[in-house]
């Protein structure tokens, strides 16, 4: 578009009179306003009504049955959740490799009389190849020893923990609290004749023969780890019923 | 009272807060009413719709411009919404229009003419005279407000002039 002199248009539209409203349109603006403000003051004071209790029941009968939950998709959308999840499944692929690790390395064998350096280094011993008899109540839901023939059958069982403070007392003929209950028994007490101390009594005996079978089991180096647990147990359950015993007199 | 506690007190909802803002803006706003609508009763309605308007969402107004702009606004689409009703419409026109030259004259505009003159322009061409020459809204806010292509704002905007100065001429206001 090409204008000339355009400064005069601007300058008289920059002079065009202002216009006055009739006074009326406020009072027709605040009639409108009033009447808002008092239907909205009306609307909010309008009671509110509670419904039939029977409603909810008529609704509830009519939805349908709830989506299964879907715990594991949740869960697993959980960010922290993975990561955690992650990080356990690689705390347990890492134990178990250390525990076969350690299983495979000859230094790690029980031996708890000497300081001999492997089992490995000792012939298999032949006693150790048959179960030894041992009470039920020295071995609860354990199975059977698996007897060992070489080294590398060795290497592929579990190991056991032993407490070489409990297998020393083991193998102490002296047992102080079992001479003191033949000794009891031995000058005839009246303790003795109790029902119960005679159960207890024949239990007691019953696991010192097994011990004493599984003593000559072990032999001299003690190197066979389910024989050696097998002893542990039977120790606890005599501890036990020794107890017993001494709370009867 | 300053602008932002007039606000702040309209958006309470208090009446005196509201007539003092109406007070303020009321002539601007119903003059750029009957500038758009070309008639007084209309510009009364323009003008109470329009406010009540902002009484009504002042509470939205986000202070991203003027409280007398944002104002105007809610006036200028209020009056053509109004316009609308009356089914707006604008003069067909041929390209050769946007080539003519146009001489305003050195000598001075009698304004009372020129308000006549705007006033007698057709309705859809006027309305685009006051938004961009009286307003100062830019072809790309006309052509959103109205509904329509930037070129026909600008096509609307020069035939408007083509005809001001015919009539100004005609009138011996301008002188060839």
């Amino acid at each position: 578009m090409t204008e000339l002199h355009y400064n005069t248009l601007k300058q008289a539209l920059e002079r065009l009179p202002q216009h006055t409203p009739p006074g009326s349109i406020w009072a027709s603006i605040d009639q409108v306003l009033n009447e808002e403000a008092q239907l909205a003051h009306a609307v909010s004071a309008l009671p509110q009504y509670a419904p039939p209790a029977d409603i909810w029941a008529s609704i509830e009968a009519q939805l349908p049955a709830a989506a299964a939950p879907q715990p594991g998709w949740t869960v697993w959308t959980n960010t922290r959740l993975r990561y955690a999840a992650a990080a356990a499944v690689l705390l347990v692929v890492f134990t178990g490799w250390l525990l076969l690790w350690r299983t495979n390395t000859p230094e790690m064998a029980i031996n708890p009389v000497a300081n001999t350096p492997t089992i490995n280094t000792h012939a298999p011993q032949p006693s150790t190849t048959a179960p030894i008899p041992v009470p039920a109540t020295a071995r609860p839901q354990r199975p059977a020893p698996v007897p060992v023939r070489n080294p590398e059958e060795i290497t592929t069982q579990s190991i056991v923990v032993v407490d070489n403070a409990l297998l020393d007392a083991c193998q102490t003929p002296e047992d102080q609290s079992f001479a003191l209950i033949e000794q009891i028994c031995v000058e005839q007490l009246p303790v003795c004749e109790n029902p119960t101390f005679k159960a207890l009594k024949s239990e007691l005996d019953e696991l010192s023969s097994a011990k004493q079978a599984l003593q000559q089991a072990l032999g001299q180096y003690a190197d066979d780890p389910e024989l050696v647990s097998q002893m542990v147990e039977i120790e606890q359950n005599r501890i036990e019923i020794i107890q017993k015993m001494i709370q009867l007199i | 009272m300053t602008e932002q506690q007039l606000i702040l007190q309209c958006r309470a909802g208090d009446r005196l807060a509201q007539r003092t803002l109406y007070e303020r803006y009321c002539k601007a706003m119903y003059t750029v009413a009957y500038r758009i609508t070309s008639n007084f009763e209309d510009a009364g309605e323009v003008l109470q719709d329009a406010f009540l308007q902002v009484f009504r969402h002042i509470g939205d107004f986000e202070q991203r411009s003027t409280l007398g702009a944002w104002i105007k606004t809610i006036t200028v689409r209020t009056a053509i919404s109004h316009l609308r009703r009356r089914r707006l419409a604008f003069v067909e026109l041929e390209d050769k229009h946007q080539q003519e030259l146009i001489d305003w004259g050195a000598n001075g505009l009698d304004t009372d003419y020129l308000e006549k003159a705007i006033q007698a322009l057709p309705e859809g061409a006027r309305a685009i005279f006051v938004l961009a020459e009286v307003e100062g809204f830019a072809h790309r806010e006309i052509a959103e407000m109205l509904q329509i292509s930037e070129g026909t704002s600008k096509s609307q905007l020069h035939y408007a002039k083509k005809k001001l100065r015919e009539d100004l001429f005609a009138a011996g206001i301008i002188y060839a």
